[in-house]
């Protein structure tokens, strides 16, 4: 049996344990009153998402067998023709995995406010990001959350304290809102008809394929007195997108938070300077419509905990110890059960010896 | 009890992130999700335990940095020639995460 390279029995064993883990879980998911169907879908899912990994090979086990004593051990291509008519039909296709498109529905994106210059300020457009839950773009949830009232308590604010305020409350209003999800995609467009303020330009040039703006000063031209002002709201056209659009977006109202949670908030770390209101005008502007400058997101993050550098490799190996051994400089692994990813393809041993010198 | 630490694997992650899209559909709790890593670990520590065979040697050519903390010796070695018999892998630079041997051996283990 020791013929049997631990790569080619890596697929085998993670069917094992996959199989394992389904069959075990299944009465808890009894327990929760989950249909069986979810279940499976987990399995499904699992299962593609492994073999769109690339760490493992497709070959059924027992194609693997005859290969491995036709090619002396070396690893076979995929797809070998050369299958065995009894083998097992391979499990996963090996197309992109099915993602429903209600993934996205929950992710969180970012959306922009634009609220142009006050009455009385240094005459800078602001604008404010929050993050909201990607079913909040649909229908007109948005519109009923962010309504004129708060919208004008947030305008005498600055702006890092007015994005966490209407961050705060359309967390509040859309958690009580959002029991029922939405059914099916509508993407529309967002139209907030009830905003507070009207009458400025909406003039920032933000990229029109890959995000929808939306006007949202009509009905209010009777408070123009109150100083032109519009409120823009900008939000992401194509959600699975989101990624590529955070570039373009630009925050400027300073280093703050503006969300609790969710990887999709990385850009809430920008740093722009909100000392220099009438300079951040100018630069926004410029960025807008260039885009020439990435905005520090979360990958420009600088972790204190750890030293990356030193520990930062794609080759990792998870294991146990049986023995470390260190005579001087001379050091001895006594290794288990473990599991490999070296240049980006699965092994398992059961035990591995080694040496090094430090 | 069943170490978690192989969680970060290609098999763990790949299960994690299929839970937390059924999470993100509102089609299993968080709990139920945790249930499941917690199967998995028992099942995959098991199954490392009992059914691979495959015995492994390697050899680096430096030890570029170690740390032992909580009883985990993580290493970086660096120019790794692995060995199996007559397949030979060489890696430039790998990282090895281990926990403790012992703490398994006696339950779930049934060789030697």
């Amino acid at each position: 049996m020791s013929s049997l390279l631990c790569k080619n029995s890596v697929v085998r064993i993670y069917q094992e344990v996959i199989d394992e883990v389904i069959s075990g879980v299944r009465e808890h998911f009894l327990e929760d009153g989950i249909d069986e169907s979810v279940l499976q879908e987990l399995k499904q899912t699992w299962e593609t998402k492994l073999m769109s990994t690339k760490a493992v090979q497709e070959e059924p086990v027992e194609k693997k067998r005859i290969d491995h004593i036709a090619s002396n051990g070396f690893p076979k291509p995929l797809n070998n023709p050369n299958a065995p008519a009894n083998a097992p039909p391979q499990a996963q296709p090996q197309s992109a995995p099915v993602q429903p498109p209600l993934q996205h529905l929950d992710k969180l994106v970012p959306i922009q406010i634009t609220l142009p210059p006050q009455p009385g300020s240094d005459g800078s457009q602001r604008v404010l990001t929050i993050q909201v839950p990607g079913s909040a773009l649909q229908g007109n949830q948005l519109q009923k959350v962010l309504t004129g009232p708060v919208i004008t308590a947030t305008m005498g604010l600055p702006a890092h304290i007015a994005s966490s305020l209407l961050q705060q409350h359309v967390n509040a209003a859309l958690n009580s809102q959002q029991q029922g999800a939405a059914v099916a995609i509508v993407n529309k467009n967002v139209i907030q008809t009830d905003g507070a303020l009207d009458g400025g330009e909406c003039s920032r040039g933000e990229d029109l394929e890959s995000e929808r703006r939306v006007r949202c000063d009509r009905e209010l031209e009777d408070l123009i007195e109150e100083g032109g002002i519009s409120i823009e709201i900008v939000v992401p056209r194509n959600r699975k997108k989101v990624k590529d659009t955070k570039k373009k977006i630009v925050q400027t109202d300073g280093p703050h938070d503006t969300s609790d949670d969710d990887d999709d908030g990385s850009d809430d770390d920008n740093d722009d300077d909100d000392l220099d209101d009438e300079k951040d005008e100018d630069d926004q502007e410029m960025e807008d419509e260039g885009g020439e400058e990435e905005p520090l997101n979360s990958e420009d993050d600088v972790t204190d905990d750890d030293p990356t550098d030193l520990f930062d490799t794609d080759n990792i190996v998870v294991c146990q110890y049986d023995k470390i051994i260190r005579n001087r400089n001379r050091w001895k692994f006594y290794l288990k059960d473990g599991i490999m990813n070296l240049n980006g393809a699965d092994f398992v041993f059961q035990k591995a010896t080694g040496d090094a010198e430090w | 009890m069943s170490y978690q630490l192989y969680r970060n694997t290609t098999l763990g992650h790949t299960l994690q992130e299929s839970l937390d899209e059924l999470i993100q559909y509102g089609q299993i709790t968080p709990q139920l999700a945790c249930k499941v890593l917690l199967q998995f670990d028992k099942s995959i520590n098991q199954t490392l335990a009992t059914r691979i065979k495959a015995r492994i040697t390697f050899k680096a050519g430096k030890l570029n940095t170690y740390r032992f903390c909580d009883n985990v010796w993580t290493f970086m070695l660096n120019d790794v020639e692995f060995r199996e018999v007559q397949e030979i892998t060489k890696i430039d630079k790998v990282k090895i995460v281990a926990c403790d041997g012992k703490n398994v051996n006696e339950e779930g283990s049934s060789r030697k």
